[in-house]
């Protein structure tokens, strides 16, 4: 494999993790994100002053960002989620121009220049590059995987979507609202951190326009893509802007308008995604099964 | 006490542009209860529509004129196409549309007119006041009067006419309109056409004002916008409107006057925090 | 009757919309194993009671005692924690759960509350079993696996009170459970809902439909412009004269006794 198709993997898998974390809230929970790249941006300015200015090492970083995240999802969660689901909405993205800003203004996250002259990440001696450093993301993006999958069969999945069909049903059943939506907030937005601490010692130097609004939208088109709610759907959506670019080369011009002409043209015609319940794929194959049948 | 003055006029220009524009979206989303992100796409078009019709033809008022109308245009087709249909659906799915939308308009105006700043210089044809000692540009007299032209005109319309009925009895609710008599969906297309229009006219008129029309000129607006509608409480048009007056007012005070480094533009998010916390129907609740 | 006991205790419950006293002072207890109405002509304040009941709505005033412990306040999943269970007149289904898994939903009750047992498995033998058990008593194992958004009416109204069912409640809280129900099926319903208290559920209902209301209940509260207008055994409320003159308006009640009800 070439450096460059490797390092678009990465770059990809980086993205499916970060998406498996908004698919948790928006799939799963049926809660508004529109601010999700605020979480990645935290998890990697984390692991960037961890590793650049308090000299930890990934390994040891990765718990430290993981909580970081989650634990500024959870302040952050608390107020958003106890407002109506328009005002969500709207605060989420408020939450995302903020933290930009923050990153952009305060001086301690480097300013519009952020923060550069992040190292590798090693392992055992060897400093973790290419393919190596694919295989760490794999691995990582299996772990989220098996989350994903684990969340959907255990009871506070099941009452995370409960909530989403009907939150006062859910509610007389013994669900609390906010303790499960908040649940749901802080596991997707801690991988998201983790994302972004992955991405962080892969471009080695990040910048607040890095994790702008732009950045969650294009993580939320990945997962109306591939289907929201859907366990694969957000690593196929996120394979498909992600390879689409590339192999378009020559019209990277175009590339954000390709990515609104995308998204706009699932979410007006299969909002459910490509893998979603009533996608053409989902039709095809059930057609396929009764022809045999 | 001359730049207070002066700074607060600013402050209200600016403000009655944001009115204009936020109050396209208070009245989609009051009928359609769908987040019109969009809309400051239709600004950005509306703008360098204006720009090129001026620059072909010299005259401001068919540059106006034309630009009003293919954004009328454009905002019924967008309602038409895009958010009639996916309003069975949960509001993220418009919204999400809307979105989407807006990037790829952007995106258009920059493959299109290229990235680049274009330079909309001109002055208003109107006179040069003189206002509590201060002189007030003709640029400033002019959208002073333009706006204060187009919320008079929607006013009446709302208030003394039947289509001001109609619209307002669709908002409350849809099906009962419907089953007066009202032809809701007419009612819906007006309402983007007029909105459409005026933000058309916002959109010249920050490229004066400014001086510049470039694709990006849209993205601030419209988050703002939105902050905006929440400020002014959900449902409240008149409240949106005076919501974004008072943050035209604020944000030029505190960075022309007060010298507060704060960034502008984040301003009406944490005014948008603050009335959350406090006031979370919004300073003016539902009016119509 | 075993020695009855106070299930639930409603002591002077108002509940004020600015200047409107949509519930004023009103009182009374329901027993274990009895199914108790709550009634009144339009108006009467007899949601607006219920919701506080239920914990829709905090209370202006009073308090709510279930087994001697207040539940006014109380958030409404506090309160299926303590044994309460309700439908809801508008219903609210998972529509894109099967029946079955909407039952399962309320199984999980107890294992909610902590974050341990809220990562054990939901779909097992168990659980799957015991929600087919349920949906048997409400008569919809065919539908197990139909989605519950595709269900009519009143199918949908057995689901939700399969789903209180599963709550392990001592006391259901039905609300307006037979509004839109053909014939057939308000017997169906009567029988179900009879079935219940013999598993030693009590009820507590609103009810718009006086016959079924009369029919069904041990004992009835009539509300009145939100106070409390009589309180006992159907028989005798339905020949109560202020009772029939609140539903019928006065000359009313000559009405009734000349109709020989």
């Amino acid at each position: 494999m070439s450096s460059y198709v490797i390092t678009v993997s990465i770059f990809i898998v980086i993205q499916a993790i970060v998406a498996y974390g908004l698919n948790i809230i928006v799939g799963y929970a049926g809660q508004i994100s529109l601010g999700h790249a605020a979480f990645f941006g935290i998890g990697a300015y984390s692991a960037a002053i961890l590793s650049t200015r308090a000299g930890l090492s990934f390994w040891l970083a990765i718990p430290l960002v993981i909580v970081i995240t989650g634990g500024i999802g959870l302040i952050l969660g608390l107020p958003s989620l106890r407002v109506k689901a328009d005002f969500l909405a709207i605060t989420t993205i408020g939450i995302n121009f903020i933290v930009e800003a923050v990153f952009l203004y305060v001086p301690f996250f480097g300013g519009a220049l952020g923060i550069g002259g992040i190292p590798r990440v090693t392992f055992m001696g060897t400093r973790l590059f290419g393919m190596n450093y694919l295989l760490l993301c794999l691995l990582c993006l299996g772990g989220v995987i098996v989350i994903s999958w684990w969340f959907t069969k255990c009871w506070a999945g099941l009452a995370c979507m409960a909530l989403g069909e009907d939150e006062t049903a859910a509610s007389s059943m013994g669900i609390s609202p906010v303790r499960f939506k908040l649940l749901a907030f802080v596991i997707g937005t801690s991988m998201a951190g983790l994302g972004g601490a992955l991405y962080a010692h892969q471009m080695r130097f990040i910048a607040p326009s890095d994790f702008g609004f732009p950045v969650s939208v294009m993580i939320l088109s990945l997962i109306v893509l591939g289907g929201m709610g859907t366990l694969w759907g957000p690593l196929l959506g996120a394979v498909i802007l992600g390879a689409l670019p590339e192999l378009f080369r020559p019209f990277t011009e175009y590339r954000m308008l390709l990515y609104g002409v995308i998204l706009l043209a699932m979410i007006r015609f299969q909002p459910s995604g490509l893998l979603g319940e009533d996608s053409f794929i989902r039709k095809i194959i059930r057609g396929r099964k009764d022809g045999i049948s | 006490m001359n730049l207070f003055i002066e700074q607060s006029l600013n402050g209200l220009a600016v403000g009655s542009i944001y009115a204009l524009i936020t109050l396209g979206l208070a009245l989609v989303y009051g009928i359609l209860g769908v987040l019109h992100v969009a809309h400051a796409g239709i600004y950005t078009v509306g703008a360098y529509i204006g720009y090129w019709v001026y620059v072909s033809t010299g005259s401001l008022m068919i540059a106006i004129v034309v630009s009003m109308i293919i954004c009328a245009v454009l905002g019924v087709l967008i309602e038409r196409f895009i958010y009639f249909p996916l309003l069975k659906f949960p509001p993220y799915v418009p919204l999400i549309g809307s979105i989407a939308l807006f990037m790829g308009i952007e995106e258009f105006c920059r493959l299109v007119a290229g990235p680049s700043v274009q330079t909309f210089s001109l002055e208003l044809p109107f006179p040069e006041l003189e206002f509590l000692g201060i002189m007030v540009s003709p640029t400033l007299t002019g959208i002073f009067l333009i706006s204060a032209m187009i919320f008079g005109i929607l006013w009446f319309i709302t208030t003394r006419t039947e289509l001001g009925l109609a619209m307002r009895a669709t908002s409350q609710d849809m099906d009962i309109a419907s089953s007066v008599g009202i032809n809701s969906h007419r009612v819906i297309d007006i309402i983007f056409i007029l909105g459409s229009a005026i933000a058309a006219v916002a959109g010249i008129l920050v490229g004066i004002y400014y001086n510049e029309v470039y694709p990006a000129m849209g993205t601030v607006p419209a988050y703002k916008a939105l902050a905006l509608i929440v400020v002014g409480g959900l449902g409240s048009v008149q409240g949106a409107v005076i919501a974004a007056l008072l943050l035209g007012v604020a944000e030029t005070l505190l960075i022309g006057y007060a010298n507060i480094p704060l960034p502008r533009d984040a301003l009406a998010f944490i005014a948008m925090i603050a009335v959350l916390l406090w006031r979370p129907q919004g300073l003016f609740s539902k009016g119509s | 009757m075993a020695k009855d006991r106070t299930l639930l205790k409603v002591i002077d419950l108002s509940k004020h919309f600015g200047g409107l006293k949509a519930v004023d002072q009103v009182s009374f207890q329901l027993q274990q194993g009895e199914i108790l109405g709550l009634l009144g002509p339009n108006g009467a304040g007899k949601t607006t009671c219920f919701n506080m009941i239920s914990g829709i709505y905090r209370p202006t005033a009073g308090s709510i005692l279930f087994h001697e412990k207040r539940t006014d306040g109380l958030t409404p999943h506090q309160m299926a924690l303590m044994g309460i269970g309700r439908t809801f007149q508008i219903v609210k289904p998972f529509s894109n759960m099967t029946v079955l898994e909407n039952i399962i939903v309320a199984l999980g009750l107890k294992d909610y509350p902590s974050i341990i047992s809220s990562s054990v498995r939901w779909n097992t033998k168990t659980n799957r079993s015991q929600a087919l058990n349920i949906l048997e008593q409400v008569s919809l194992t065919d539908l197990q696996n139909n989605k519950a958004g595709t269900l009519p009416l009143g199918n949908l109204r057995r689901l939700e009170i399969g789903r209180a069912l599963a709550l392990e409640p001592e006391l259901l809280l039905l609300d307006e459970s037979f509004s839109g129900l053909r014939h057939e099926k308000i017997s169906e319903m009567e029988t179900l809902i009879l079935s219940l208290v013999e598993k030693g559920i009590s009820v507590l209902l609103i009810e718009h439909n006086m016959k079924v209301a009369m029919n069904l209940c041990h004992r009835v509260v009539v509300l009145d412009h939100g106070r409390k207008l009589a309180e006992g055994e159907p028989d005798s409320i339905s020949k109560d004269p202020q009772v029939i003159e609140a539903y019928l308006g006065k000359g009313g009640s000559s009405y009734y006794a000349a109709s020989g009800q």
